[in-house]
Parts: structure tokens; sequence; C-alpha cells
């Protein structure tokens, strides 16, 4: 794998080519992480980081150091349209974007770029957030076919999600929806930086999975990026 | 009401390209995209544009020809000014480079033809400014697309010749039409000439249209 692994420091986002894959560990839940998309617009010019941070709450923002930013394996000239449509879904969902466990293929509207509800799309995660933005342009970051069903942990995850719902106000009709994708297949926010760190897209599990661990690792050990099997 | 005001009082003193970064930097452009402007004369050299956010004012002293520098490079505000002051305050110079721009005044609007927003992106990515003309693509497109009105924006990549275009506009075009390619029959002889476009510029390399086939 390239280096192609940062941290979020003022001097690595000279390094940016118009958009990235960011991850950070939270602060209030070690061990769980968080992954949004790093975007530059270069006619301000300005960089921010557009994730979903909860529930109706799509964020765009400047990036904190503590986030490590992983480029994906497209060209700079596709990378320009991925930031573009960024700015245009954070334009077109003022109200946020729900959070939940659906699919992030065809999750944005097919006319607006608009998150797309409907029977089947109740909500995104921060990291199918992530994945439906490369999808919507084109560019699918993993082979969704490819991921496991479940894995341990997944589960009591989603339960826990819902119930951080319910404590924060989500109306029952949605976290009726919610409890009904209980079992979805997860994608976790160190899967899509690992995906986005292979040497091409869309990627399978096993290489994402193996990637993400070094990304983790990188996360833990910032200053030692080939130890973290991220380096040159 | 507060007031953000920035000057240009001297043509010779600013530098064109340093004159869109201001007014692109400004940080109500979302919002002024969303409202309106005015136009103001103010004496006999100079006007005044206010930008009306949802809670300031914006207001930027010009000359004349800065006037026409930013209302050049600033299309998708353009096409949303109204312009107060009588169409006589204008000289005709003024008037017909408002109306090349985009911009009519409120007289005559009911005779506004559309503009063309290639012509302006095609502007904005002259002068160096790729990302906001790709703004205005994707906002333009997908206004379209949301509407339905998927004739026009097939119209559009019709009308489209790749040889006077960027790549990254190309590709603008490209992308904010993908999710609705099934709607649009133009849309893939486009990408056919625009693959051929960027095979002939010596520009192909592997990925660069990947997905974005019809």
């Amino acid at each position: 794998m390239s280096s192609r692994a940062y941290t979020a420091s003022e001097d690595s986002l000279v390094h940016l080519e118009h958009v990235a894959v960011a991850i950070t560990v939270l602060p209030e839940r070690p061990g769980q992480h968080h992954v949004g998309i790093l975007h530059k617009n270069e006619s301000v010019p300005e960089i921010c980081l557009l994730h979903l941070a909860w529930h109706n709450e799509l964020k765009n923002s400047r990036p904190k150091p503590t986030y490590l930013w992983v480029t994906p394996p497209i060209p700079k000239e596709r990378a320009r349209q991925v930031a573009a449509f960024c700015r245009r879904v954070y334009k077109v969902n003022p109200s946020g974007i729900p959070y939940a466990f659906s699919s992030a293929s065809d999750c944005f509207d097919k006319q607006t770029g608009e998150f797309m509800a409907g029977p089947n799309r109740y909500g995104l995660t921060c990291a199918t957030f992530v994945l439906g933005v490369f999808h919507s342009v084109g560019l699918p970051l993993v082979q969704y076919a490819t991921w496991p069903k479940t894995r341990e942990g997944d589960n009591e995850w989603q339960r826990h999600i819902i119930e951080q719902l319910k404590e924060n106000g989500a109306s029952p009709e949605h976290i009726s929806h919610v409890q009904s994708e209980v079992g979805a297949v997860r994608f976790r926010p160190e899967d899509v930086a690992g995906a986005s760190a292979a040497d091409s897209i869309p990627t399978p599990f096993e290489v994402a999975n193996g990637l993400a661990e070094a990304i983790l690792a990188k996360l833990k050990d910032p200053g030692n990026p080939a130890e973290a099997g991220l380096g040159d | 009401m507060n007031t953000f005001e920035c000057s240009y009082d001297s043509l010779a003193e600013v530098d064109t390209k340093q004159l869109y970064r201001a007014m692109f930097s400004s940080p109500l452009r979302m919002e002024v995209q969303a409202n309106a402007g005015r136009i103001q004369q103010e004496g006999r050299e100079s006007y005044r544009i206010t930008y009306s956010g949802w809670e300031e004012d914006y207001k930027v002293s010009c000359l004349p020809e800065n006037l026409m520098q930013i209302v050049a490079s600033w299309p998708a505000v353009a096409s949303l000014l109204f312009v107060d002051i009588k169409l006589s305050d204008f000289d005709l110079t003024t008037v017909s480079t408002l109306k090349r721009c985009g911009v009519w005044p409120r007289r005559i609007e009911a005779e506004r033809q559309p503009a063309s927003i290639i012509e302006h992106a095609k502007r904005l990515d002259d002068n160096g400014f790729v990302d906001a003309a790709l703004d205005i693509v994707y906002d333009k497109v997908d206004t379209l697309l949301g509407k339905g009105e998927f004739e026009e924006v097939d119209a559009l990549l019709k009308s489209v010749d790749p040889s006077s275009l960027s790549i990254d506009i190309l590709l603008g075009l490209l992308t904010s039409s993908l999710p609705a390619r099934t709607k649009l029959p133009s849309r893939g002889d486009l990408f056919i000439a625009v693959e051929k476009e960027v095979k002939r510029r010596g520009r192909w390399k592997n990925g660069l249209l990947s997905g974005l086939e019809n």
C-alpha cells in the first residue's frame, strides 16, 4: 500500500488533493471510531470535513488534528468531482440526514443529491454516508456483497445506537424503522478508511479489513506510520 | 442590522484575481446565492452592491470596471441580482455588459433569457476558479433534474462542445447528470465525445471516466 495516510495537521493538509476519507477515535467512546470526508474548495479556498455526526446532524466544519486521513485511489480530476458533490450534498440537506442502518447504495436522490428517505432508506451511519457519497458519483469504495452479514459486536452496537436515539429524542416512528434494520450488514468506519487506502476500488472486505487494522494502529500511534504498515 | 463592507476604490490597485478571491471568500456566499442583491449607483463613478443575507447585509463599493468583474466572476449571484436603479442611470456599455453577464434591469426582466451555465462555468474556469465553476454546473443540473426538467438538461448536454471546455467541467457535466443517465439520451454521446477529447489532449489515465458510463 502506498503512503496515503496522514494526520490532519495543518502541515499535512497541503497534500490533500481535493478529497480524502478521514477517521478518528470518538473521545467519549474509546474503541468507537468516526469517519467523514475531507474536501477542498480551491476557489474559496477552504478545507472542510463533511460528516454525519449524529441523527439529523450533517456537519461541514474544519477538521480536527485528531483525524487521520486517507486519499482514495482515484484520479485527482475525479476527486475534485467528489468534493463538488460534497458541497452539493451539504447544501441540499440543511436539516441533516437521519441516522439509521440503511444501505449506502443509491441513498441520495437521483435528481437532487438530497438524502432519499423511503421504504428501505431510513438513514445512514457515518460510514454508510461516506460510502453513499462516493457511490453516487460513480466511485463505489467497497464491494458490498463481500461484507460479512454479521461480525462480533455489530448487533450490540446497533442496539446501543437505538438506545441513544431514544435518549436523544428521535421520533417513535424513526426508532421503529431503525429497529427493523437491526441485523443489517454493518460497514464500520475503519472498513471505509481501509477501503480508501487500497490500491484500487471497489475494495473487497478482506483487503479493506487488513488495511483497517493498519489504520487503527496508526491512529493509536500517529508518529510511527511504518510500524502501522502505512509507510513507504 | 450589521454590515460587512469591502471597498475597491481603484482599479489600478486591485488585481483581478485578488478581487475574485475576495468575492468568493465572502462567508455569506451560499446565502447570497439563495437570496438577492441590489446594485445602486453611488455618484457618477462608483457602484454599491448590497447582498442580502438572512441576518446581515453585505456591501461592496466598486468602480464600474470592478462591477463588471464582479458580475462576470460571480454568475450564480448575478442571475439573482435586482438592479434597483433606472435604466437611464447606466450607460449603454454598462447595460450591455450586465446583460451579457446575465444581469438584467428590472424593467426588462420579462425579456430575460436563460443564461448559459456553460458560459458562466467556462468564464470562472478560465479565471482559475474551477471549483466555483463546478458548483454552478452541479447546482444548475441538480436543480433542473429535481424539477424533472430532463429535456432541458439533455439539451444542455447536447449543446456541449467538448473541445471548448476543460476536462474538469466536462467531468462535472457527466458526474452531475450521472444519476439521471437513463433519462438523458444525449449523455451517452457526450460521454463518448469526452473520452475522445481527453485522449486527443493526451490526458487519458486509468479510472478517469470509470463509473460515468451510461
